[in-house]
Protein backbone atom coordinates (compact mmCIF):
# COMPACT_ATOMS: atom_id res chain seq x y z
CA UNK A 1 0.00 0.00 0.00
CA UNK A 2 1.24 3.30 -0.82
CA UNK A 3 2.41 5.46 1.71
CA UNK A 4 3.39 8.98 1.52
CA UNK A 5 6.63 11.41 3.12
CA UNK A 6 6.90 14.79 2.94
CA UNK A 7 10.40 16.28 3.22
CA UNK A 8 11.62 19.81 3.63
CA UNK A 9 14.99 21.17 2.11
CA UNK A 10 16.64 23.89 2.73
CA UNK A 11 20.19 23.26 1.26
CA UNK A 12 20.81 25.43 -2.29
CA UNK A 13 22.50 23.34 -5.36
CA UNK A 14 26.29 22.53 -5.27
CA UNK A 15 26.29 23.49 -1.63
CA UNK A 16 25.73 20.40 0.41
CA UNK A 17 25.73 16.77 0.59
CA UNK A 18 22.45 16.90 2.28
CA UNK A 19 20.99 17.47 -1.46
CA UNK A 20 22.49 14.20 -3.16
CA UNK A 21 21.38 12.65 -0.49
CA UNK A 22 17.76 13.90 -0.35
CA UNK A 23 16.94 13.12 -4.03
CA UNK A 24 18.67 9.50 -3.39
CA UNK A 25 16.14 9.16 -0.87
CA UNK A 26 13.28 10.37 -2.64
CA UNK A 27 14.51 8.19 -5.65
CA UNK A 28 14.28 4.90 -3.26
CA UNK A 29 11.02 6.18 -2.57
CA UNK A 30 9.17 6.44 -5.19
CA UNK A 31 10.74 3.00 -6.25
CA UNK A 32 8.95 1.30 -3.45
CA UNK A 33 5.27 3.20 -4.73
CA UNK A 34 5.45 5.59 -2.00
CA UNK A 35 4.13 9.35 -2.31
CA UNK A 36 6.80 12.26 -1.90
CA UNK A 37 6.43 15.86 -1.28
CA UNK A 38 9.19 17.81 -1.20
CA UNK A 39 8.64 21.84 0.09
CA UNK A 40 11.66 23.70 -1.01
CA UNK A 41 12.75 26.38 1.37
CA UNK A 42 15.46 29.12 1.46
CA UNK A 43 18.48 28.22 -1.03
CA UNK A 44 17.16 24.34 -1.90
CA UNK A 45 14.38 26.84 -3.87
CA UNK A 46 16.97 27.26 -7.08
CA UNK A 47 17.67 23.29 -7.13
CA UNK A 48 14.89 23.53 -9.77
CA UNK A 49 16.05 27.11 -11.28
CA UNK A 50 15.66 26.13 -15.57
CA UNK A 51 18.59 28.24 -16.26
CA UNK A 52 21.34 25.93 -14.37
CA UNK A 53 23.96 25.47 -16.97
CA UNK A 54 27.12 22.75 -17.44
CA UNK A 55 30.66 23.62 -17.93
CA UNK A 56 33.79 22.88 -18.77
CA UNK A 57 36.57 22.06 -16.74
CA UNK A 58 39.81 23.95 -17.54
CA UNK A 59 41.90 22.21 -14.85
CA UNK A 60 40.96 18.31 -17.05
CA UNK A 61 41.08 20.26 -20.15
CA UNK A 62 37.48 18.76 -20.60
CA UNK A 63 33.93 20.47 -22.33
CA UNK A 64 30.69 20.99 -21.19
CA UNK A 65 29.72 17.28 -23.11
CA UNK A 66 33.02 15.44 -21.92
CA UNK A 67 32.37 17.26 -18.48
CA UNK A 68 28.65 15.75 -17.75
CA UNK A 69 28.21 18.47 -15.08
CA UNK A 70 25.36 17.00 -13.04
CA UNK A 71 22.38 19.55 -12.73
CA UNK A 72 19.69 19.16 -10.16
CA UNK A 73 17.23 20.91 -12.45
CA UNK A 74 18.09 17.80 -14.48
CA UNK A 75 17.83 15.37 -11.69
CA UNK A 76 15.05 16.36 -10.37
CA UNK A 77 13.30 16.06 -13.57
CA UNK A 78 14.00 12.64 -14.04
CA UNK A 79 12.34 12.04 -10.75
CA UNK A 80 9.24 13.40 -11.89
CA UNK A 81 9.94 10.83 -14.77
CA UNK A 82 10.42 8.19 -12.18
CA UNK A 83 7.24 8.80 -10.38
CA UNK A 84 5.06 9.07 -13.54
CA UNK A 85 6.63 5.73 -14.35
CA UNK A 86 5.30 3.90 -11.16
CA UNK A 87 2.24 5.96 -11.08
CA UNK A 88 3.02 7.76 -7.95
CA UNK A 89 2.77 11.58 -7.05
CA UNK A 90 5.76 14.02 -6.69
CA UNK A 91 4.84 17.20 -5.44
CA UNK A 92 7.61 19.44 -5.66
CA UNK A 93 6.55 22.80 -3.73
CA UNK A 94 9.18 25.51 -4.08
CA UNK A 95 8.58 29.00 -1.47
CA UNK A 96 7.48 31.92 -3.30
CA UNK A 97 8.86 34.24 -0.97
CA UNK A 98 12.33 32.34 -1.15
CA UNK A 99 12.17 32.43 -4.80
CA UNK A 100 11.29 35.69 -5.62
CA UNK A 101 14.39 36.53 -3.56
CA UNK A 102 16.64 34.73 -5.19
CA UNK A 103 15.22 35.26 -8.77
CA UNK A 104 14.86 31.77 -9.18
CA UNK A 105 11.53 31.67 -9.86
CA UNK A 106 11.81 29.77 -13.48
CA UNK A 107 11.34 26.06 -14.18
CA UNK A 108 10.10 23.79 -16.02
CA UNK A 109 7.28 21.83 -15.63
CA UNK A 110 6.42 19.83 -12.54
CA UNK A 111 7.44 22.13 -9.58
CA UNK A 112 4.42 24.74 -8.38
CA UNK A 113 4.79 27.87 -6.25
CA UNK A 114 4.17 27.76 -3.04
CA UNK A 115 4.26 28.84 0.97
CA UNK A 116 3.81 27.15 4.22
CA UNK A 117 0.84 26.84 4.23
CA UNK A 118 1.12 24.41 1.69
CA UNK A 119 4.18 22.69 3.47
CA UNK A 120 1.40 22.31 6.69
CA UNK A 121 -0.81 20.59 4.33
CA UNK A 122 1.74 17.94 2.86
CA UNK A 123 2.60 17.14 6.79
CA UNK A 124 -0.94 16.75 7.91
CA UNK A 125 -1.65 14.85 5.23
CA UNK A 126 1.63 12.59 4.99
CA UNK A 127 1.99 9.70 6.99
CA UNK A 128 5.93 10.67 7.46
CA UNK A 129 7.94 13.92 8.05
CA UNK A 130 11.35 14.26 6.80
CA UNK A 131 13.21 17.68 7.91
CA UNK A 132 16.95 18.56 6.80
CA UNK A 133 17.76 21.57 8.26
CA UNK A 134 20.46 23.79 6.48
CA UNK A 135 24.05 22.94 8.14
CA UNK A 136 25.40 25.36 9.57
CA UNK B 1 20.99 17.65 18.48
CA UNK B 2 19.50 19.70 15.59
CA UNK B 3 15.80 18.84 15.50
CA UNK B 4 13.48 21.39 13.68
CA UNK B 5 11.15 23.43 16.08
CA UNK B 6 11.75 20.44 18.96
CA UNK B 7 9.84 21.84 21.41
CA UNK B 8 10.80 22.36 24.72
CA UNK B 9 7.67 20.55 26.07
CA UNK B 10 4.59 19.08 24.45
CA UNK B 11 2.31 22.11 25.13
CA UNK B 12 4.46 24.62 23.65
CA UNK B 13 2.38 24.59 20.42
CA UNK B 14 -0.86 24.39 22.59
CA UNK B 15 -2.62 28.23 24.14
CA UNK B 16 -5.56 27.26 26.06
CA UNK B 17 -5.57 24.32 23.87
CA UNK B 18 -5.53 25.99 20.67
CA UNK B 19 -3.13 24.72 18.48
CA UNK B 20 -0.95 28.20 17.55
CA UNK B 21 1.00 26.56 14.37
CA UNK B 22 -0.51 23.34 13.04
CA UNK B 23 2.77 22.48 10.83
CA UNK B 24 4.74 22.55 14.22
CA UNK B 25 1.93 21.24 15.72
CA UNK B 26 1.82 18.50 13.64
CA UNK B 27 5.79 18.01 13.77
CA UNK B 28 5.06 17.68 17.17
CA UNK B 29 2.12 14.90 17.27
CA UNK B 30 4.09 12.64 15.01
CA UNK B 31 6.83 12.59 17.50
CA UNK B 32 5.42 12.75 20.34
CA UNK B 33 1.98 10.42 19.87
CA UNK B 34 4.93 8.06 18.66
CA UNK B 35 7.18 8.17 22.01
CA UNK B 36 5.36 5.39 24.11
CA UNK B 37 7.13 3.01 21.60
CA UNK B 38 9.84 5.24 20.53
CA UNK B 39 10.54 3.38 16.96
CA UNK B 40 12.87 5.87 15.85
CA UNK B 41 15.77 6.34 13.58
CA UNK B 42 18.21 8.32 13.21
CA UNK B 43 20.19 9.98 10.50
CA UNK B 44 23.62 11.37 11.35
CA UNK B 45 25.17 12.83 8.62
CA UNK B 46 27.89 14.68 10.28
CA UNK B 47 31.63 13.57 11.43
CA UNK B 48 31.81 13.76 15.30
CA UNK B 49 34.86 15.62 15.67
CA UNK B 50 35.27 18.71 14.63
CA UNK B 51 32.40 18.97 12.37
CA UNK B 52 29.59 18.22 14.99
CA UNK B 53 30.11 17.95 18.91
CA UNK B 54 26.36 17.61 19.17
CA UNK B 55 26.48 14.51 16.97
CA UNK B 56 27.96 13.23 20.67
CA UNK B 57 24.47 14.14 22.23
CA UNK B 58 22.89 12.35 19.71
CA UNK B 59 24.75 9.16 20.20
CA UNK B 60 24.06 9.88 24.11
CA UNK B 61 20.44 10.44 23.17
CA UNK B 62 20.17 7.13 21.96
CA UNK B 63 22.46 4.95 24.63
CA UNK B 64 19.34 6.37 27.07
CA UNK B 65 16.59 5.77 24.45
CA UNK B 66 17.95 1.93 24.39
CA UNK B 67 18.26 1.40 28.20
CA UNK B 68 14.78 2.71 28.51
CA UNK B 69 13.95 -0.05 26.16
CA UNK B 70 13.50 1.75 22.69
CA UNK B 71 13.65 0.51 19.35
CA UNK B 72 16.22 2.79 18.00
CA UNK B 73 17.84 2.81 14.10
CA UNK B 74 20.85 4.69 13.40
CA UNK B 75 21.57 5.29 9.65
CA UNK B 76 24.70 6.69 9.07
CA UNK B 77 25.05 8.72 5.86
CA UNK B 78 27.56 11.37 4.80
CA UNK B 79 30.51 12.36 7.01
CA UNK B 80 28.20 9.99 9.52
CA UNK B 81 29.97 7.66 8.29
CA UNK B 82 33.24 8.14 9.60
CA UNK B 83 32.12 7.00 12.90
CA UNK B 84 31.93 3.43 12.33
CA UNK B 85 35.16 2.90 11.03
CA UNK B 86 36.77 0.28 13.62
CA UNK B 87 39.73 3.17 14.05
CA UNK B 88 37.21 5.78 15.45
CA UNK B 89 37.44 6.31 18.87
CA UNK B 90 33.93 7.85 19.55
CA UNK B 91 33.34 5.72 22.92
CA UNK B 92 29.37 6.52 22.45
CA UNK B 93 29.09 5.52 20.00
CA UNK B 94 30.99 2.21 20.47
CA UNK B 95 28.84 1.66 23.30
CA UNK B 96 25.88 1.83 20.87
CA UNK B 97 27.45 -1.29 18.83
CA UNK B 98 26.70 -3.61 22.42
CA UNK B 99 22.78 -2.57 22.64
CA UNK B 100 20.12 -5.64 21.65
CA UNK B 101 17.38 -2.71 20.86
CA UNK B 102 19.70 -0.80 17.95
CA UNK B 103 20.38 -1.51 14.51
CA UNK B 104 22.84 0.23 13.02
CA UNK B 105 23.40 0.84 9.18
CA UNK B 106 25.93 2.67 7.36
CA UNK B 107 24.60 3.98 3.76
CA UNK B 108 27.33 2.26 1.05
CA UNK B 109 27.17 5.43 -1.25
CA UNK B 110 28.70 6.97 1.07
CA UNK B 111 31.18 4.97 2.23
CA UNK B 112 32.68 4.74 -1.10
CA UNK B 113 32.45 7.94 -1.84
CA UNK B 114 35.12 8.37 1.24
CA UNK B 115 37.10 5.50 0.20
CA UNK B 116 35.75 3.25 3.58
CA UNK B 117 35.68 -0.33 3.01
CA UNK B 118 33.90 -2.63 4.76
CA UNK B 119 36.36 -4.66 6.29
CA UNK B 120 37.47 -0.72 7.95
CA UNK B 121 34.31 -0.68 9.51
CA UNK B 122 32.92 -2.66 12.78
CA UNK B 123 31.47 -6.03 11.79
CA UNK B 124 28.48 -5.36 13.45
CA UNK B 125 27.69 -2.84 10.33
CA UNK B 126 27.41 -3.74 7.08
CA UNK B 127 27.25 -1.11 3.92
CA UNK B 128 23.55 -0.68 3.44
CA UNK B 129 22.12 0.57 0.04
CA UNK B 130 19.88 3.57 0.56
CA UNK B 131 16.70 2.16 -0.69
CA UNK B 132 16.63 0.26 2.88
CA UNK B 133 16.41 3.73 4.43
CA UNK B 134 13.75 4.72 2.54
CA UNK B 135 11.60 0.77 3.60
CA UNK B 136 12.54 2.08 7.57
CA UNK B 137 11.69 5.99 7.42
CA UNK B 138 7.70 4.07 5.87
CA UNK B 139 7.68 2.04 8.37
CA UNK B 140 5.20 2.32 10.70
CA UNK B 141 5.21 3.89 13.87
CA UNK B 142 9.04 5.00 13.09
CA UNK B 143 9.88 8.50 13.31
CA UNK B 144 12.44 9.79 10.98
CA UNK B 145 14.91 12.23 12.10
CA UNK B 146 17.68 13.78 10.82
CA UNK B 147 20.86 15.20 12.29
Amino acid sequence: MSKSLTILLMDPPYESSNTATALRLIEATLNQGHHVNVFAYEGATALTFKHQKGHPNPVKETSIEEEKHPLTKDLIAGLFQLADKNNVNLKWVNCGFCVDERGVGEWEKGPERGGPPQFAKMVNQSDKTLVIATTR
Amino acid sequence: MRIISWPRNAKDSYVNGVELNLTRAKLFRQRITRWDNMASIYLSSRETYPESVNTQRVFELIENLCNEGNDVALFLVQNGVFTCRKKSAQTTFNQLLGKENIKIYADDYSLEERGILPEMIHDAIKPTPISTLAALTMEENRTPIWH
